[in-house]
């Protein structure tokens, strides 16, 4: 127990002692992780945008007119059976003309009398909606396979934009990300070198005597975790204020759309102040990990 | 206890045989003075000992075990049957006495109570009772020197492996220092001491192995430098 005491205590005077790398540190893992929070927080937000898009997104199935009705519901057993397929509903082709009649307005009664007379020309249909867009086109491949129908309709170009943007949004926060951690990484590391260089007589003779290298490693590692959990703490102070401030700038913007698709402060604040802390430590007890690994090993 | 069998070390980088050919033994108890100028190989000598590195070729044998097939634990638990002492006293300039003698016990995860106890009786030995609270800095070489000596000793090792101790003290202290290592002998810590101080190895009556440029030039029962 004391000597756990003893580490975290020599980690607290190596870093005052080490004052430049160690703000050097702890100000790269403050820029990597406010950099992160920005990315997180807007890719949550397309995340969040692409999935209500997703959920509003039709597929029509026409059928023909000249298929039995028992034909009608085998395409409606075998479309829901089809896998993402969320729901299926049917549109007889009355339904498809009131439908259709409601959009001229006044003009209802007269066009709905006038097809009466003529013959219904709108044909029977599915509307499907589907858990994920980017089934879409295997769904339409294996519907409009289907004998007795006649053309399926989605909005093609426009999902395969919206998941372009998804994917290439994903991409990018991933190896912005990456980048970033591998600065820090690197930054932590070359830290905990000067440190040991300057232990290096401790090191020696914690060797010599006969220490383990897990015991060796543990001040060290301690200091980087510290760093690293400093820099988060940082980090997530800083962040949560901008995000008071535009959740403020919000709010006399009332009318914002974009502040209904913004999720509530305190729970986003919550999680990364979970994300942050994990990964400042991770960082930390990695960078200095490798560091003083790569010493015992080429000391040894 | 220590046995070298026809052992040759390279470094990388340097096609110069540090060691070559060392064919030697070293009984339990005895006092070794290894001489010989500078770069002859005294310390890489000792640095195979503390299994630093292995021979490039040959055997170590430490109590008739090759040093080379132990593992990561067992070179530890080996280390902690050694101590070793340096030219430039290593200490730790942050920490009292005390706290750079105890610092070899904790490592080995005594209790504090024990540490206490064992580190007053330690430095009575060395001679530097009441001198727990100092810092090395306020210190004199010789004062060190016996810091050091106290933390190799700590832990009762079996072989205490001392690398030109006396190189940075004058003729005095170093008289003094040697006392010291005499008497940690004669209480049965084989000691093996490398040096290039004709007055001490003359003045102490004990085995000489003479390196020079890696080879053993003589090896003789109280002989003296040259
Ligand atoms: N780490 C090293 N890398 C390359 N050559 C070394 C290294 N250490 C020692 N040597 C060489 O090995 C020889 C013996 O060195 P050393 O054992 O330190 O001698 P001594 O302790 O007697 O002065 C010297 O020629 C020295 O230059
Ligand atoms: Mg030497």
């Amino acid at each position: 127990m004391r000597t756990f005491f003893n580490f975290f205590r020599d980690a607290y005077h190596n870093i005052k002692r080490n004052t430049l790398m160690s703000t050097a540190s702890i100000a790269s893992v403050v820029a990597a992780l406010i950099i992160m929070g920005i990315i997180l927080i807007l890719a949550i937000n397309v995340n969040y945008v692409v999935k209500q898009v997703e959920e509003s997104l039709e597929m029509k199935i026409y059928l023909s007119d000249n298929i039995a009705d028992e034909r009608v519901s085998e395409i409606g057993e075998f479309i829901k059976a089809t896998p993402h397929v969320a729901t299926v509903e049917y549109l007889s082709k009355e339904k498809a003309l009131e439908e259709f009649a409601s959009w001229f307005g006044e003009n209802e009664d007269k066009l709905l009398q006038g097809y009466a007379q003529n013959g219904n020309p709108l044909p029977r249909s599915y509307v499907v909606k589907v858990d994920d867009a980017a089934y879409l086109e295997n769904i339409y491949d294996t519907v409009m396979a289907q004998e007795g129908v006649t053309d399926v309709v989605y909005g093609k170009e426009y999902v395969d934009v919206l998941l372009r943007f998804n994917r290439a949004i994903n991409m990018v926060s991933f190896v912005i990300v990456v980048i970033l951690s591998l600065v820090s990484l690197f930054t932590i590391y070359n830290t905990i070198k000067l440190t040991i260089y300057a232990r290096r007589d401790d090191v020696e003779i914690m060797k010599y005597v006969g220490a383990s290298n897990a015991y060796i490693q543990m001040p060290f590692i301690i200091e980087g975790s510290v760093l690293g959990l400093i820099g988060a703490g940082a980090a997530i102070l800083l962040i949560r204020g901008a995000y008071t401030m535009i959740l403020g700038m919000m709010q006399v913007n009332a009318a914002l759309p974009l502040s209904t698709t913004l999720a509530p402060f305190g729970m986003v604040i919550y999680q990364i102040a979970i994300y942050f802390l994990i990964y400042g430590f991770v960082i930390g007890a990695a960078g200095s990990l490798i560091s003083v690994s790569k010493f015992l090993r080429t000391s040894r | 206890m220590i046995k070298f069998e026809n052992v040759s070390k390279t470094y990388d980088g340097n096609e110069l045989f540090a060691l070559k050919n060392i064919q030697l033994h070293i009984e339990k108890g005895e006092f070794v003075f290894l001489v010989g100028p500078s770069g002859a190989g005294k310390s890489t000598f000792l640095r195979l000992i503390l299994k630093d590195f292995d021979p490039s070729d040959g055997k170590i044998l430490l109590n008739e075990i090759n040093t080379k097939t132990l593992k990561k634990a067992e070179v530890q638990r080996l280390r902690r049957r050694m101590g070793v002492v340096f030219q430039d006293f290593k200490l730790l300039e942050g920490k009292t006495v005390f706290e750079n003698v105890a610092f070899a016990m904790e490592v080995l995860r005594r209790d504090s109570k024990t540490i206490r106890k064992r580190v007053l009786q330690v430095l009575e030995i060395v001679g530097l009772d009441g001198m727990a609270e100092r810092y090395p800095v306020a210190m004199s070489g010789g004062e060190r020197q016996r810091v050091a000596i106290a933390r190799a000793i700590i832990n009762g090792p079996d072989i205490l492996i001392c690398d030109e101790p006396t190189g940075n003290l004058d003729p005095r202290t170093s008289f003094g220092i040697m006392k010291l290592l005499e008497n940690i002998n004669k209480f049965g810590t084989t000691i093996v001491m490398a040096t290039h101080d004709k007055q001490v190895v003359d003045a102490f009556n004990k085995r000489v192995i003479i390196l020079d440029r890696g080879l053993v030039k003589g090896d003789r029962q109280g002989g003296y430098f040259y």
